[in-house]
């Protein structure tokens, strides 16, 4: 079993507080983490938003801030895949690209958006596991054992769906892959 | 993992970072927190109902039972909480594949682009004289495939406030059917049994899975788990089912379903048991206070062998005034518990207009 860190409080954790701690250090990176799986924001959003509300449900089961970072990675995970099964997002989707958020100057916005574009749209194309090693990988930065135990795969598979996707993607990204605006 | 001294490695990583950095979520603590609130899911974990060993199943508890589940927020939830009773099962469009899901599709074969509506047996956990055991229940579901659809069963709150579910939203990654086994891959969180959660209850969950997931296969196939050990349950050889009469109720009721409307004058009753000599008795008893207002005896197609056995037949309830009354079927015990196993008996709430 996990102990919580020596020194810490953790046995007295409340499940609001440990809810409150871990939406301040992890919710926008979360946001995005979904954002780079499902595309769309407004989805990842309410994908994030559910898992902390599971993980605020567990948390008489997880006591512990690592245990509970785990957990909340692997329901983004989960969760921004049944998104994409159940989606409707594609319409959504299209609505909301029509509209450019950035303000900033002329050129510099049109490269970036069409790269930030082009990224995202190679990861939607790539098979699901292949995206969800990806991100996890080159996002989040996490381990192979991490990724393994966050996607119950062995780490044999994380290993090949991280050099199938990696190459994938650099094949789809070539224009992009020297710019270094 | 990411290799700093390869070059693709670090533009990979530049590549995916940028592509996110104009992403500033909007603020959702509040919302969260609200959501949260309604349920407080931790006074709802099912074990502290398993908790307390042998439950006599009198009206009196039961009746207790099915209040305290309209308390805990089964009810009166609000319906955007994710772990609200039924929503997540009882959406009824058909979901059509998105390009994406076609190209995710056509690269892996395994991945079905469409999901369909279909019925399914789930599983839940009840109390019973001999600890707790799995009811079954049936519901709609909008699946990819049918281990998909037995997986979404599992994390979705059952109908009758009596069973429970330890499986949550986001426990289960996916779920396979390949060469004779199913695959299911388990949220590392899930190895160890929580404290409060007994062993017995721990292994039932794990023949929850395997039940629930045998019905939608509609075959005695074992379930591989992606972990060695599942709520400390031993999961490191694919896992069979357990014999039947060792695991689940020895009876449960198919309809009436919880929450019932019933007129006409007549109730219908179906359901499988396992019950000495075949004996199964139903009753209608009220609601609010012990009076039993009708009783049946039915008899199953069998008794005999490890199975649970049809019966099925209707009850008058003419001259019964209308209101909310409490339907239960129970097993036969020659020895009226004094032989260790007791009756069982399985509940629903109906309401006789």
């Amino acid at each position: 079993m996990d102990r919580p860190p020596v020194g810490s409080d953790a046995g007295s954790w409340t499940a609001d507080v440990a809810l409150e701690q871990l939406y301040a250090a992890h919710w926008r990176r979360l946001v995005r983490l979904s954002v780079l799986l499902v595309r769309d924001t407004a989805t990842a959003e309410e994908v994030v938003q559910d898992a902390f509300v599971a993980v605020h449900g567990r948390w008489s089961r997880l006591r512990d801030p690592d245990l509970a970072l785990a957990y909340l990675r692997q329901a983004v995970v989960n969760r921004s895949r049944s998104a994409l099964r159940h989606r409707t997002v594609v319409a959504r989707h299209a609505e909301r690209r029509a509209v450019p958020s950035i303000v900033s100057g002329a050129d510099e916005v049109t490269l970036a958006t069409t790269r930030r574009d082009a990224v995202l749209e190679a990861m939607r194309e790539l098979p699901r596991r292949q995206r969800e090693v990806l991100a996890l990988r080159y996002y989040l930065d996490l381990s192979e054992a991490e990724i393994a135990d966050t996607l119950g795969i062995s780490r044999g598979a994380v290993k090949s769906h991280a050099s199938r996707g990696s190459a994938a993607l650099r094949d789809r990204l070539i224009d992009h892959w020297e710019d270094r605006a | 993992m990411t290799d700093p001294r390869n070059p693709d490695d670090a533009r990979l990583s530049e590549l995916l970072s940028d592509a996110v950095s104009d992403v500033e979520p909007r603020e959702a603590l509040d919302s969260i927190r609200n959501r949260t609130k309604v349920t407080p899911m931790s006074a709802r974990r099912p074990w502290t109902y398993a908790v307390g060993g042998a439950v006599v199943a009198t009206a009196a508890v039961i009746a207790a039972i099915a209040f305290a589940g309209d308390q805990i927020g089964l009810t009166g939830s609000d319906d955007d909480t994710p772990t609200a009773t039924h929503r997540p099962r009882h959406t009824p469009t058909k979901a059509v594949a998105s390009p994406d899901e076609s190209a995710t599709a056509s690269s892996e074969p395994s991945a079905s682009p469409v999901t369909t509506s279909s019925t399914l047996a789930a599983y839940y956990i009840g109390d019973t004289p001999q600890g707790p055991r799995l009811y079954r229940e049936f519901d709609r579901v909008d699946a990819a495939d049918p281990v998909d659809g037995a997986l979404q069963l599992l994390v979705a709150d059952p109908h009758d406030p009596d069973y429970s579910t330890p499986w949550q939203p986001g426990d289960f990654a996916d779920g396979v059917l390949e060469d004779g086994v199913v695959d299911v891959a388990v949220a590392s969180s899930l190895a160890d049994r929580p404290a409060g959660m007994t062993e017995q209850y721990a292994r039932e969950a794990v023949q929850q899975v395997v039940y629930t997931v045998q019905a939608a296969v509609q075959s005695r196939v074992p379930v591989h788990f992606s972990l060695d050990t599942v709520l400390g349950v031993d999961t490191s050889e694919p896992v069979a089912n357990a014999p039947v009469l060792d695991t689940l109720s020895h009876v449960s009721l198919t309809s009436p379903t919880e929450g019932q409307d019933v007129s006409g004058g007549t109730l219908a009753v179906e359901g499988v048991a396992n019950s000495f000599e075949a004996n199964v008795v139903v009753r209608v008893q009220r609601y609010e206070g012990t009076e039993i207002v009708a009783q049946e005896p039915f008899t199953a197609e069998g008794w005999m062998g490890d199975k649970l056995f049809p019966f099925s037949g209707s009850i008058d309830l003419s001259g019964v005034p209308a209101g909310k009354y409490i339907v239960m079927a129970m097993t036969d015990d020659p020895s009226g518990g004094a032989e260790g196993t007791g009756a069982f008996s399985d509940t629903r709430t109906i309401t006789i207009h």
